[in-house]
């Protein structure tokens, strides 16, 4: 033991550079996987607690599509589906409370079942207990303000009764019904209910302004008119949102409470699935700087451990010695990586960016201890492996072969071997098990998953091809040095050795670096392809258009249509008006600018006529490939109580887009009226074909001449830039990791060159007397970077292209999004020049350091 | 007859280095060890001058020093006509470079280049193209036995052929001056003794000078002139030159000196 600490110690006094340098690989590798994925958790924990500030922890409700349905039967199968873990009933009934002084209140009345156990959450009990779920139980929770306002203490009762329907109203066939008769008072279904218990003012009980009674689903269904029962599910840890709700919609209407729009929903997933992607490369970046800068600096000493062996000791003595160095190194790295990581998440979020894109907050710093410590020791695993796989490679030498190993015999590779190693290891375990672990939310079956696998394969695949036949470096990498043969024969001849003497070696930094090369030019296509996505659309839905919205106080009516209609700068007027119905968002409009030049029936005045007469609908675009529907499907729609099937007329965006939405369907203002009680001569928003040759400007004046209160006139035009804005926006949280990323293979190049530069040590002396100049050496390994930035910039725009076809195709397939593929190339030649700047960088730190060595001592050091 | 021109003059080279281990005792000389004290020499055109000393008398510290390699703290050394203290370490390689050959320690050759391109290092390093220079570089080889060698790497090598190899990669740009450090110092007494021969040749062949230094007697005896180096000093009353140089006289200077 006193042997094996004396020459750890003497290791690591050996050299402090070395010792820094190994020390921040890992604890970089580390902070970059940690910050990630803190901040990650952060997000969706905040995302998370604002809904069940709101609500409860529900993911969806389900209303069954018949209504005839056997409830019973439906929830016992439900109860038996693995990927729920909790299933219960809500019904809503509005009604009214009589206390016995006969002060009246009106309220909400939520019957809950199960509802003493409360497994959603709904409910807190300041005071008092929680009822029971019997059927015939009548007592029931208040929250403090209402029980106040009735004067009742726990115990106290009171009478609830239904609200007669003249009151209630429900729309049928376009009227808000008052029945013919009213009903008699005592004809109204009623209940006798004991106060049981108080609410905490959270959830259920802050809707409606606190006016809420919680009770048993069997008294909600007593005190109901219109029975709408609700089945909420909750998830079970880990599965797949959106393929749940997938499963359910055969037989259910699915609502979602995460947000109120599919659009939304749509976005936040895309960016989470890039964040874990982007997470996964991280991982596998960091372990490989990590295990790289480890197995270098302990293949460099090896000479010291052959020296050992030759003193007596075993190759066990030998192991330890090293294997404890690299562990020590490994947890004060990990300790080291652990602060930097929770320090880099405090930045991101200082910085407002969350895993979900700018602009959503995050209200809490909890740190996930459990997974920050499964990272904090896979980078020790890493780092002990980079360790172990130089000595597991020497094990059968004999002390002479290695003490010769590097100096005199390269072809005793004590890295050869590794490749494979980190190949397998790295490009399909890490990933396959990290995304196994938190797998990627996706909306159309396997089709995230196909194109990851389409990613790592094209790179795993040129990876191989590199560092399987490193003999592709030294040939490659001629082809920028041909350039300089005549100017620096010297430089050219050296890196030439250096190329065919440790391919492997180049060949990794190459690919270190084309890693997070290939990540930022993927994530350039991505934008691009996007841009240009929002390019085509805005041409179709956007262009020409002007789109006006009302002052909520005062909306448009139809005589408002016509007097824009009569302006010369406008062609068409379309109106809008919005209802967010379920998790669809319905606008009504009008047929007849629909079918007017430009309109989507242009042409086709059969399926004009056919909108206002039948249930029918236009869907956007988004909607359409959301929802998977195409022309002549039939959706469900809930209308009140029943669920209606309206036919898919079209699939366009050319009317209709609502303002901040693309996900949207149109139907006819009657159909409103009809199906939705919507009063079909008002309406507040607007949009605007403009005719041709007039400008926005003077629309825009002219309307407002007309003097109706509008808060807001925005151009066609405006709204593609701010789309254009938003996609910077969002994906700045990307560039921000990429170029942390960046930085970390950085590193790791800065690692590697200065430890083979460091071990090289002696041999430069020799150089140096043999009469070259400090500057012809730093010459020399700049001139080495520069093939290194050669062979990754080629690398990257070889796997460049093909990557970002298959990612921009992906996207397609998942957005939904008719994306083009946009090939960057602008930002390509960025990136190219950004790894070459990276490769010099890199290539610095030794130089200096090398330049800065006395000659005499290099000829001196120990052989 | 006139004597031959100065190359290289040395005086009064100090050399310390701070001792870390050594603090014992207060004063201004704590913890530095004097590894040169006040040493100067000459040495002329063609002129083999041989050094001798123990281990760790700080012959390789002077050779270090003379080549401009590492500097001494006092004292200068003039090159030719340069003087090599007075410009800096790029002009100083420069200088080293025209009039300088290195026999190192250590064959120190480099492991991934065959025995020629070892041979050539110094032309490229030098700027030039070593096509230009093959003649040169056949005729060394030749002179050293190592012609069919030529494509072997030198972890192949024997000792003796590793230093035959090392001493041609000083020739290789034909400098004025060769100097070498031990360069018998991890051969056999055979091999070395053959090495030995092969200076003496390489004088007679080129006419350059050669500055040796060396921890055996027998190996000083082949200079036309022995300095004697103990403790970092070099005193030159007690140089040998003369006819009746040889091994026997070298030993005895030794014993005189208590070396
Ligand atoms: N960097 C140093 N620090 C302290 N002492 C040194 C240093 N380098 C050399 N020495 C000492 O200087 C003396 C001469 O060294 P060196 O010139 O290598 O001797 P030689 O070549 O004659 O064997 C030795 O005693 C050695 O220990
Ligand atoms: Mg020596």
């Amino acid at each position: 033991m006193r042997l094996l600490f004396f020459l750890v110690s003497k290791n690591w006094a050996s050299s402090h550079l070395r010792l820094v340098l190994t020390w921040l690989g890992v604890a970089l590798g580390v902070a970059v996987v940690m910050g990630i994925h803190i901040l990650d958790h952060n997000t969706i924990l905040s995302q998370l607690e604002r809904r069940r500030w709101a609500y409860g922890e529900v993911d969806f409700e389900l209303r069954p599509k018949n209504t005839q349905i056997q409830l019973d039967a439906a929830l016992a199968e439900l109860r038996k589906n693995p990927d729920l873990a909790s299933v219960g009933l809500l019904n809503r009934a509005s009604i009214r409370m009589k206390n016995e002084a006969g002060t009246v209140a009106r309220a909400f009345f939520y019957g809950l079942s199960p509802l003493a156990r409360n497994p959603f959450g709904h409910y807190r009990v300041a005071r008092g207990k929680a009822p029971s779920d019997l059927e015939t139980e009548n007592r029931v929770l208040l929250p403090d303000t209402l029980a106040e306002a009735l004067g009742l203490a726990i115990g106290d009762r009171f009478i609830a009764e239904a609200l007669p329907l003249e009151v209630l109203g429900a729309c049928v066939d376009g009227r808000l019904v008052s029945p013919d008769r009213k009903e008699k008072a005592e004809d109204l279904p009623r209940a006798e209910l004991v106060l049981s218990g108080i609410l905490e003012p959270v959830r259920l009980a802050r809707q409606h302004a606190g006016l809420v009674v919680i009770g048993s689903f069997g008294l909600a269904n007593h005190l109901g008119r219109h029975p709408r029962p609700v089945v909420q599910v909750d998830r079970a840890e880990g599965v797949d949102p959106d393929r749940l709700a997938a499963s359910f919609r055969e037989d259910y209407v699915v609502e979602t409470e995460r947000s109120a729009l599919i659009g939304e929903d749509a976005d936040e997933r895309a960016f989470r699935n890039g964040v874990k992607v982007l997470g996964a490369l991280a991982l596998v970046l960091g372990m490989f700087v990590i295990f790289h800068t480890l197995s270098h600096s302990l293949a460099e000493r090896i000479r010291r451990l052959g020296i050992l062996r030759s003193l007596g000791a075993t190759q066990s003595q030998v192991s330890q010695v090293f294997l404890l160095d690299s562990f020590l190194l490994a947890v004060f790295g990990a300790v080291g990586g652990l602060f930097g990581g929770i320090g880099m998440a405090l930045a991101l979020e200082g910085l407002g960016l969350t895993t979900l894109g700018f602009g959503k907050t995050i209200g809490s710093f909890e740190l996930p201890w459990g997974d920050m410590i499964v990272i904090a020791l896979l980078g020790v695993g890493f780092t002990m492996m980079g360790a172990a796989f130089p000595l597991f490679k020497i094990r059968n030498l004999s002390p002479t072969r290695i003490l010769h190993a590097r100096d005199l015999a390269p072809p005793v590779d004590l890295m050869r071997g590794v490749h494979v190693f980190l190949l397998v290891l790295l490009v399909l375990a890490v990933p396959v098990t990290y995304l196994a672990l938190t797998p990627l939310l996706e909306s159309s079956g396997q089709g995230a998953v196909m194109i990851l696998v389409q990613v790592v394969g094209i790179i795993a695949l040129a990876f191989a091809l590199l560092l399987l036949t490193p003999r592709l470096v030294p040939v490659l990498g001629s082809f920028p040095l041909a350039l300089f043969r005549r100017s620096q024969a010297l430089g050219c001849f050296l890196v030439r050795k250096q190329l065919l003497r440790s391919p492997g070696r180049i060949g990794t930094s190459v690919c270190g670096l084309t890693l997070v090369a290939l990540a930022m030019l993927g994530l350039r296509s991505l934008t691009a392809s996007l841009k240009g996505e929002i390019h085509g659309f805005s041409q179709e839905a956007l262009a020409e258009r002007l789109f006006v919205r009302a002052d909520s106080s005062e909306l448009l009516p139809r005589q408002a249509w016509q007097r824009i209609q009569d302006l010369p700068e406008v062609e068409t007027v379309l109106p809008l008006l919005a209802l967010h119905n379920s998790d669809l968002l319905m606008v009504g409009t009008e047929s007849l600018p629909l079918a007017a030049k430009g309109g989507v029936f242009e042409g086709a005045p059969d399926l004009a006529r056919r909108f206002s007469k039948e249930r029918t609908l236009v869907l956007s675009r988004r909607l359409a490939s959301l929802r998977k529907a195409s022309v002549g499907d039939r959706l469900p729609i809930l209308v009140g109580s029943r669920v209606e099937q309206y036919e898919v007329l079209a699939v366009s965006d050319r009317d209709g887009f609502f303002p901040d939405e693309r996900a949207f369907a149109l139907i006819d203002l009657r159909w409103m009226k009809q199906d939705f009680c919507q009063e079909p001569n008002i309406v507040r928003d607007m949009s605007l074909r403009l005719a041709k040759g007039s400008s926005y400007r003077d629309a825009e004046r002219s309307i407002r001449k007309l003097g109706y209160p509008l808060s807001w006139v925005q151009s066609g035009q405006n709204i593609e830039s701010f789309y254009l804005k938003d996609v910077d926006r969002d994906f700045f949280f990307f560039d921000v990791l990429l170029y942390l990323l960046l930085v970390l293979a950085g590193v790791g190049q800065v690692n590697l060159i200065t430890l083979f530069t460091l071990a090289r040590e002696r041999e430069i002396g020799v150089l140096r007397a043999l009469g070259l100049t400090r500057q012809d050496f730093v010459k020399v390994l700049l001139l080495e970077s520069l093939v290194l930035g050669f062979l990754a910039t080629l690398l990257t725009l070889v796997i460049g292209l093909p990557l970002s076809y298959i990612l921009v195709h992906g996207l397609r397939e998942v957005s939904g999004l008719s994306v083009p593929f946009v090939f960057p190339m602008a930002e390509a030649m960025a990136v190219s020049l950004l790894i070459f700047v990276v490769a010099l960088l890199a290539s610095l730190l030794p130089a200096l350091r090398v330049a800065g060595l006395p000659p005499a001592r290099a000829v001196r050091a120990p052989e | 007859m006139p004597r031959p021109p100065i190359i290289l003059e040395a005086e009064g080279l100090e050399r310390f280095e701070i001792d870390v281990a050594s603090s014992n005792g207060a004063g201004e000389d704590q913890g530095v060890v004097k590894i040169l004290d006040a040493v100067s020499l000459t040495v002329r055109e063609g002129e083999f001058l041989t050094i001798m000393g123990p281990s760790g008398s700080g012959k390789s510290t002077l050779l270090h020093c003379l080549s401009g390699l590492d500097r001494a703290q006092k004292g200068r050394v003039r090159l030719g006509s340069t003087e090599l203290y007075d410009i800096n370490e790029t002009q100083r390689t420069l200088v080293r470079r025209r009039f300088l050959g290195f026999v190192l320690q250590f064959f120190n050759l480099l492991p991934d280049l065959t025995v020629r391109e070892n041979i050539e290092l110094p032309l490229l390093i030098a700027g030039e193209r070593p096509k230009f220079h093959a003649d040169r570089i056949d005729e060394l080889m030749e002179v050293f036995g190592i012609q069919g060698l030529e494509k072997r790497q030198p972890h192949t090598l024997s000792g003796g052929e590793m230093q035959w190899v090392s001493v041609a990669r000083a020739l290789s740009t034909r400098p004025s001056l060769l100097l070498a450090d031990e360069p018998t110092g991890n051969l056999s007494s055979r091999a070395g003794a053959e090495c030995m021969e092969h200076f003496v040749a390489l004088r007679k062949r080129y006419g350059i000078a050669i500055l040796l230094v060396t921890h055996n007697p027998r190996d000083a005896a082949y200079g036309d002139r022995v300095l004697f180096l103990a403790d970092g000093k070099l005193d030159p009353s007690t140089q040998l030159e003369g006819p009746d140089l040889d091994a026997a006289a070298v030993f005895s200077r030794l014993e005189e000196l208590g070396i």
